[in-house]
């Protein structure tokens, strides 16, 4: 295995985009099939950002391009970092730096939408992490790593392990893919009462980089749930599957919350689901080593 | 050994010229020498003591229990008159109490022959520059921030010379605590610092300053009344005064004589770094002048606070005690960091984070085992730079807007772009990932996940909801100073006021914020490490290759924005308006949108605080409540 790392973090900056489209693509096609739908092609959303990349440049302020962008940038690093084998505790905290430029390039323009959009997602960030941590620490406590391949080769099945934290973890993934109930900050669709929240001010390719960042983001997102079920090709396989399709199904059935209800209720996930679930294995693992 | 003596005789001795001085040019001038010269002296003892260390040597003066109990009636006696001449009678009991336990404690220990009055090692040294050199610059910034003062607060008595002694003399009585091995030597400089910060609180003269000047004076009496008699029990049940002789018995088969000991003095250590539930002295404080404040928060009172605690550490470690003080350490993290949240007064957001990284200090020492001591140790080094970089920009920031509000500070970067560039410096080390906060925060999650006890899923959990709420108020804050409502309006219209002392003091704070980031494998590698192996026999350091990789991310997430700023510069596209629903009005100075009838509405957004959810009166009651519980439970413990 050593030494592989560096290749798959180099394919993972080529690639990643191609594979975060295709799931985008996946994602559009199996709910408009939900919904009785034909549907978008596969390839859609890669035609939506090529066209946005051909419109004009129009920040609207000098600030804006260079938030955006670097939020781009540190989204890919977040992901090199994680193909690369570095700790993925560190590397949460990585992500939230990604984040916090998005957020920073919201407030910057001064105006409402955007600003309410930003607070909104602070939030999110805030409902979502604990879970994500508490994730990350559970992983550790089954493969006594926080390397991605010593976890991934990792021969005890997590999921069984830790099915309450697999079930906070997807809790929390839906507001980081910005799925409803808790599209509350931005989503791609603008006739939410916040128009588009956080992007509401971002055009042309500036709104183009939001979404290849967020390609490369859920490249990530997806292996990390992909850990929990790393124990055998089969369980690999039907687990990250299961998971994509349990996200969108979640993603058509439900309707936005408040800010209040998806705090509150992250929270107690991350408490019941997730330490609930940390505490009890903790003491059980303390005395095998 | 006269160089430590020369490190913490110089700052008082500058402290005592200053208060001759009269006319206000030489003074600063004094200032500003005194500051330096003190700075570079205390960077000279770590230079040339780094080598061999620990240090241990004995000072020469004859009959020092004498000039100890001289030392502590002298204070006693001057609380005493303050207190009269306030008719404050708590006070003035506490100081008769503190009097009278020095007399009986000079009676006690007087007779035991010490081995070790003074011990330097590397705790020490990075205590001795953080006071110097963090304490210098903030006094160079007061040189020019008390001018301002002065005039805009018209109805404060000038008393500028006893301002700036009594820094000085702050700082002197820093470093004589940190270098005692003795305790009864570390009392009298522990109570020196009492007064001291009794002295600047009360500076403004008015009612709210009186009374947040005796509550912190009262409190922290208090608190050297439990460390006095913690020593004089330590003296009858093991015959020593001395921290490493205690330390040796915690090692010993005697371990238990000591828990009452420990307990009282790590007592004093609760209050001095404002633990719940002493935190309302540290929140009462900010109503000094931004020097001040800074001062306390940074690299003084609050820091001998968990200094000590961390000098206990290996005493506590395992021990009910250590459990007790870590779990009001973490519940003060938690309350602090929530109550962060709803604040709207910058001083006061402020204050509620050094609460809360404090209280992560204390919870790693009370835990004490030789991980979480490097942990307390980084995030004794990254706070006490970044803070004291965020007070006094705050301090500039509220100059030029007239207020505290950080509301009033959207849009900052236009008005203040350099104060600006400072506090998105200052706040992003204190919560971003690759900065120097959160990688102790990342180590400690490590720590406890090695550490094999029942606590750490509890500990990692509330670390895990902790670090997460700062987000919300240091991120939201960031946003609003970054917001531009207008692209073209003029910039830096606020600066003019600022003073160069201010300016020379921020932008050295930070570059040293982000040196302390860059070069804190070596800290840990040459300080550190060695440290944690001479007193636990095993030394602790992240893994190296983390390391590099936050040291490396550091570098980008300083260059990438920037380079990308500066492209940018140069590109000219065309700016459009905000989305406005189509009703966006240009032309005028701030964002507005046409409303009814064609009239222009302006834009106005104001931050989130969330009262309902974190409000700071609900936490505090709640905080205070299972806290003093906690204390209850621990001098139950020791003492029954």
């Amino acid at each position: 295995m050593k030494g592989i790392e560096i290749y798959i973090a180099i394919a993972y900056v080529i690639l990643g985009p191609i594979v975060g489209g295709l799931i985008d693509g996946l994602d559009r096609l199996i709910t408009a099939r939900m919904q009785g739908r034909v549907g978008p092609p596969l390839l859609q959303p890669f035609y939506d950002v090529r066209k946005l990349f051909t419109r004009r440049i129009a920040p609207v302020n000098r600030l804006q391009i260079p938030l955006v962008a670097s939020h781009l940038v540190f989204a890919i690093l977040t992901g090199v970092l994680f193909f690369y084998g570095s700790d993925i505790l560190l590397i949460i905290f990585v992500l939230t730096l990604a984040s916090i430029f998005l957020v920073l390039a919201a407030y910057s323009t001064g105006s409402p939408y955007s600003t309410i959009g930003a607070d909104r997602e602070l939030l999110l960030m805030t409902a979502y992490e604990p879970m994500i941590i508490i994730a990350l620490v559970g992983l550790y406590g089954v493969a006594k790593s926080f390397n991605f391949y010593q976890i991934l080769a990792s021969t005890m099945p997590a999921y069984l392990y830790l099915p309450g934290i697999y079930l906070g973890l997807v809790y929390v993934l839906m507001m980081k893919l910005r799925k409803s109930p808790f599209d509350l900050s931005t989503s791609h669709h603008a006739h939410q009462e916040l128009v588009m929240g956080l992007t509401s001010d971002m055009g042309g390719p500036i709104l183009g980089m939001v979404e290849l960042a967020h390609w490369y983001e859920s490249v990530y997102l997806f292996a990390l749930v992909l850990l929990f079920f790393s124990s055998s090709w089969i369980s690999a396989v039907i687990g990250v599957a299961f998971t994509f399709f349990l996200i969108i199904l979640i993603d058509n059935v439900t309707a936005r919350v408040k800010w209040e209800v998806a705090l509150a209720f992250a929270w107690i996930v991350a408490l019941v689901l997730g330490a609930g679930n940390l505490i009890p294995f903790y003491l059980i693992s303390r005395g095998t080593p | 050994m006269t160089l430590p003596l020369i490190v913490a005789v110089t700052p008082p001795l500058f402290g005592l010229l200053v208060l001759l001085m009269r006319e206000d040019w030489l003074r600063r001038f004094t200032v500003i020498t005194g500051a330096v010269i003190q700075a570079g002296l205390a960077i000279l003892l770590a230079v040339t003591m780094a080598s061999d260390l620990p240090e241990r040597f004995m000072t020469t003066l004859p009959s020092l229990d004498s000039w100890i109990l001289g030392g502590e009636l002298a204070m006693a006696a001057f609380i005493a008159v303050a207190s009269v001449a306030k008719r404050r009678i708590l006070p003035l009991g506490l100081a008769i109490v503190q009097a009278a336990l020095a007399v009986v404690g000079e009676r006690w220990t007087g007779g035991i022959e010490t081995q070790t009055h003074f011990v330097i090692d590397q705790v020490t040294l990075l205590l001795v520059l953080i006071v110097g050199v963090v304490g210098g610059l903030i006094l160079i910034y007061a040189a020019g921030y008390m001018k301002t003062y002065h005039e805009e607060h018209t109805k404060v008595r000038d008393r500028r010379r006893l301002f700036s002694f009594t820094m000085f003399a702050f700082l002197g009585a820093m470093y004589g605590l940190v270098m005692s091995n003795d305790l009864r030597l570390m009392l009298l400089f522990w109570e020196m610092t009492t007064l001291a910060s009794f002295i600047l609180i009360g500076y403004g003269g008015d009612e709210e300053a009186d009374k947040s000047a005796f509550l912190a004076l009262n409190l922290n009496l208090l608190g050297g009344i439990a460390f006095s008699v913690g020593i004089v029990l330590l003296a009858a049940r093991t015959g020593t005064v001395e921290l490493d002789g205690l330390l040796a018995v915690a090692q010993g088969p005697q371990a238990a004589l000591i828990a009452a000991p420990v307990a009282l003095i790590a007592l004093a250590g609760l209050v001095k770094s404002a633990q719940l539930p002493f935190t309302p002295w540290l929140l009462g404080a900010m109503v000094a002048p931004t020097p001040v404040s800074a001062l306390l928060h940074s690299s003084t009172m609050v820091k001998a606070g968990v200094f000590l605690l961390i000098r206990l550490a290996p005493a506590m470690t395992g021990t009910t005690v250590g459990y007790l003080v870590s779990f009001i350490g973490i519940l003060t993290f938690i309350v602090g960091a929530f109550a962060a949240v709803s604040r709207r007064n910058a001083k006061r957001v402020l204050a509620w984070s050094t609460v809360s990284n404090l209280g992560l200090i204390v919870t790693c020492a009370g835990i004490g085992t030789y991980e979480l001591v490097w942990v307390a140790l980084f995030l004794v080094l990254f706070h006490a730079v970044a803070k004291a970089l965020l007070f006094i920009s705050v301090g500039t920031a509220s100059t030029g807007t007239g207020s505290l509000d950080i509301e009033s500070m959207g849009g900052l970067i236009t008005s203040m772009p350099r104060v600006t560039l400072f506090l998105i410096v200052g706040i992003s080390c204190m919560f971003v990932a690759p900065f120097g906060m959160l990688v102790s925060k990342w180590a400690a999650m490590e720590a406890f996940m090695n550490l094999n006890s029942l606590v750490s899923p509890f500990m990692i959990a509330f670390l895990a909801f902790g670090s997460s709420t700062t987000v919300l108020f240091w991120a939201k804050w960031m946003g609003l100073l970054i917001r531009t409502s207008d692209p073209n309006a003029p910039i830096g219209l606020l600066e003019d006021k600022i003073t160069g002392y201010e300016f020379t003091a921020e932008t050295m704070l930070m570059i040293l914020a982000v040196a302390t980031c860059v070069f804190y494998p070596l800290v840990s590698k040459f300080a550190f490490e060695p440290y944690l192996l001479d007193t636990y026999g095993k030394a602790f350091g992240l893994d190296r290759n983390n390391m590099m990789v936050t040291v490396l991310m550091v570098g980008m997430t300083i260059l990438v924005p920037s380079l990308l700023i500066f492209i940018s510069r140069r590109r000219k596209d065309k700016l459009s308006t905000p989305y406005m629903s189509g009703r966006v009005m240009t032309g005028g100075p701030a964002l507005a949108f046409k409303g009814a009838k064609g009239a222009e509405l302006k834009v106005a957004t104001r931050a989130y605080y969330l009262e309902n959810y974190f409000g700071e009166e609900k936490l505090l009651k709640l905080g205070i409540a299972i806290s003093v519980l906690l204390i209850l439970i621990i001098l139950g413990t020791v003492l029954i």
